[in-house]
């Protein structure tokens, strides 16, 4: 019988981080003018200011950018009712709210936005079960659960909901092999699983999850290339491979992969000559998609903030060094939803 | 002035939405590859089919955003709310991920601007380009939500409304592999289903049942079809309702006893579950003698069981001929999950109760069901299982390779919820 799996082959030459690049990259993002590429990811702004700016960062780059346009920029997004939007004149939303306030705790800026209003947008999203919706237009989904904490956490006010009923809600999303889904009843997915062991890890809850079955689910994502995928049999992903690490250093099992083969595996998805990463090797930016631009500007986030955390991990230090400078990200075990929110729509 | 930009947008646009408005059939929607204009129109529209030319498609898009942004920018402007819908309606349909223009269509529908009929339609054919929209599909929530809650005169046939919803999420599924957005809708409409038409909602169960099978036939790598399966077979599983002449006692059983039949060696075991009462037989397949519990409905235990048997016996078939696929063998833990939760169930409740779904009990390691010592033979339906897995991992090892890694890992799996083989 044939076998069959999917999967990708890498090239026999693995590119070098090409770091330089990357920073050219990302910089010539934010000056990008062509009319329909902004036009198509305007509406996520928020949440691509803040990958480049955890990138760019963590690369020791800050300061290339302006801080005072992109604080400028958030205090035009808030709007009256305390919600900020991915972009001025958007609709506001819990994604973009988290976005903006982790850029803000980066900058450390809070006081740029009207705190208390923020909070109560927050506030005013949770559900009677204890679920959140995204915004004033009632979808429920564990991703808004995770923005909420997160928001409230990063502005010390986790007090101003009913973190138990939010507990409920989100543990009520649990499937049998672990793993959570966006709603009761969904299937487990690496993306919800982020944000749902996020969620618990910021809430003092994640005894709920049963570790080694959930950190065994998510170590058969690697495939034989090293890339990771964010579901049974489909094709492995630099953005899933973010999720399912992320969620292994969580549950503190990052060991289970087998990380030579996933940097290989990154390394190989690097635009050699624009900078920037494709989805997964061979997917170059031959795609004349709008979202390349966004697209390639979080996997370099990725790739940074992944690997540096598996440089810690590796020496046993998980928590200090990295975490202590990212604290608006990676002490949740990562970064923001908004990734997901794009690339699994 | 944004006009100038692109001269032809307002008759483009206004192209499309005489095709949205009048073919009441249109099924697609798709961009059309041509490099130029030709001096052509670019709407295309044939056997309920439109497509544009995607040398129009930038511009086009630009065009629709640009005005939309004006809008917003200038909040004292009046604008035609004819004018502003054929603007998002071009806007979504080019890019349909933008949470601000389906909002903006909401304020439209709640003041009576557009139709949720229509626009239920409209949404159809975004979703037919972009399959996995999850926007989407969150705005057709909300318009059901509007309409069959909120709306003052709410829509005489609810059932129709539905069913329509669950062939747009199956429309969705096949443009779209392990489309998880699709399916969740779908399990979404069942439940309004349950709430709003209980009459039917039994037979919509079943319908579903035989419909998703012939799905995932089709589709074995497609494990967001099969997790939808798990949620109808929970469903079943936990049906109270009273039994009825529709629910086939007789065939239903049958198929129980296909599925133990193998593993069955006595005489009077196969005659318990063929002539026997309902608790007998259930007493026999659990290996519990509970004694018969007048507040027990037996029978409908018995059907509820069937279905799940029936789903073993369709995931043997399709591993036999497909061990290469982790969405089979993913599903298969599920089912030897189920099979130790039932069991468990059915010793402490002689029935099927949702508490001991709950995925953090470790039912056997934790003794969550004492063994009261009632067990009177070992489970028979826990045999047969075992003796069905123990053929597949066989066939599985025999090809080597991959195969022959999902089998281990379902082995090991099996280990860690204390089922032997």
């Amino acid at each position: 019988m044939a076998i069959f799996m999917k999967d990708v082959e890498l090239p026999n030459i693995i590119p070098k981080l090409l770091l330089e690049k990357h920073v050219n990259y990302l910089i010539s993002y934010g000056m990008n003018k062509d009319d329909y590429t902004y036009c198509m990811t305007e509406h996520i702004r928020m949440s691509g200011i803040y990958w480049g700016l955890t990138a760019l960062d963590l690369m020791g780059q800050l300061e290339c950018t302006s801080k005072t346009e992109v604080l400028e920029f958030i205090e035009k997004c808030q709007n009256d009712c305390g919600g900020i939007s991915g972009s001025i004149n958007h609709d506001p939303h819990l994604l973009y709210t988290l976005s903006a306030v982790q850029i803000l705790s980066m900058y450390d800026a809070l006081d740029v936005i009207d705190v208390e209003k923020v909070v109560k947008y927050v506030k005013d999203r949770q559900q009677p079960n204890g679920s959140f919706t995204g915004d004033i237009w009632g979808e429920v989904d564990t991703r808004f659960s995770f923005c909420a904490v997160a928001t409230l956490s990063l502005l010390g006010r986790l007090d101003a909901i009913d973190v138990n009923k939010a507990v409920k809600f989100v543990i009520s999303c649990m499937n049998f092999d672990g793993g959570f889904g966006s709603k009761p009843g969904s299937e487990s997915h690496a993306g919800l699983i982020y944000c749902c062991l996020g969620f618990l890890s910021i809430t003092g809850h994640l005894h709920e999850v049963d570790a080694d079955r959930l950190s065994w689910w998510l170590c058969e994502r690697q495939l034989p290339s090293g890339g990771l995928n964010g579901r049974p049999e489909k094709l492995p992903d630099v953005c899933y491979s973010w999720w399912v690490l992320s969620s292994l250093a969580i549950l503190g099992r990052l060991h289970w992969i087998d990380k030579k083969q996933l940097v290989d595996f990154v390394l190989a998805c690097q635009d050699v000559e624009t900078g920037g990463f494709s989805d997964r090797p061979g997917d170059m930016s031959s795609i004349q998609s709008a979202w390349v631009y966004t697209k390639k500007i979080f996997f370099i986030d990725w790739f940074l903030t992944t690997t540096a955390k598996v440089r810690t991990m590796s020496i046993g230090i998980f928590e200090t060094a990295v975490t202590e400078k990212y604290s608006h990200n990676l002490a949740y075990g990562g970064h923001i939803t908004v990734k997901q929110h794009l690339f699994v729509t | 002035m944004q006009e100038d930009t692109f001269p032809a947008a307002e008759k483009i646009l206004s192209d499309i939405d005489n095709v949205l408005r009048k073919d009441l059939n249109l099924v697609s929607f798709e961009i059309i590859p041509a490099l130029d204009n030709e001096n052509k129109s670019p709407v295309f529209h044939a056997e309920n089919s439109l497509g544009l030319a995607s040398w129009s498609v930038k511009p086009l898009y630009c065009y629709a955003y640009n005005r939309l942004l004006d809008l917003r920018r200038n909040k004292h402007r009046r604008e035609d709310p004819s004018v502003v819908s054929r603007w998002l309606m071009g806007a979504l349909l080019l890019n349909p991920d933008i949470s601000t223009f389906w909002n903006m269509r909401r304020e439209l529908i709640k003041s009576g601007r557009l139709d949720p009929t229509d626009e239920l339609r409209f949404v159809a054919i975004v979703l037919y380009y972009k399959a996995k929209c999850f926007e989407a599909f969150a705005y057709r929530r909300w318009l059901l939500q509007y309409m069959l809650v909120e709306q003052k005169q709410p829509p005489t046939d609810v059932e129709t409304l539905l069913r329509n919803e669950i062939h747009v999420a199956s429309m969705s599924a096949d443009r779209y592999a392990n489309n998880c957005h699709a399916w969740s809708h779908r399990e979404h409409v069942v439940g309004n289903f349950e709430a709003l038409v209980p009459a039917a909602y039994m037979s919509l169960l079943k319908e579903e049942w035989t419909s998703s099978e012939k799905w995932c036939t089709k589709h074995i790598s497609d494990y967001s079809g099969l997790a939808y399966r798990q949620f109808l077979l929970k469903s079943l599983l936990l049906s109270e309702n009273s039994v009825t002449a529709s629910d086939n006692i007789v065939g239903r059983r049958e198929i129980l006893y296909e599925f133990v039949k193998p593993s069955i060696r006595e005489s009077t075991e196969v005659s318990i579950l063929r002539d026997g009462s309902s608790n007998e037989a259930l007493d026999l397949l659990h290996g519990f003698d509970t004694g018969n519990r007048s507040d027990i409905d037996y029978d409908r235990c018995l059907i509820n069981l069937s279905y799940l048997t029936e789903e073993c016996m369709f995931n043997d078939d399709l591993t036999r001929s497909y061990p290469d696929h982790e969405a089979l063998w993913y599903q298969r833990r599920f089912l030897a999950h189920t099979i130790v939760v039932l069991t468990a169930s059915y010793e402490k409740y002689s029935s099927y109760k949702i508490e001991l779904f709950d995925p953090r009990l470790k039912i056997r390691q934790d003794k969550i069901v004492n063994e009261t010592g009632n067990r009177s033979s070992v489970s028979r339906l826990e045999v047969a299982f075992q003796d069905r897995s123990k053929e597949i991992i066989k066939i599985a090892k025999s090809c080597g390779h991959h195969q022959s890694t999902m089998a281990e890992k379902f082995q090991k799996f099996l280990t860690t919820i204390n089922v032997q083989l």
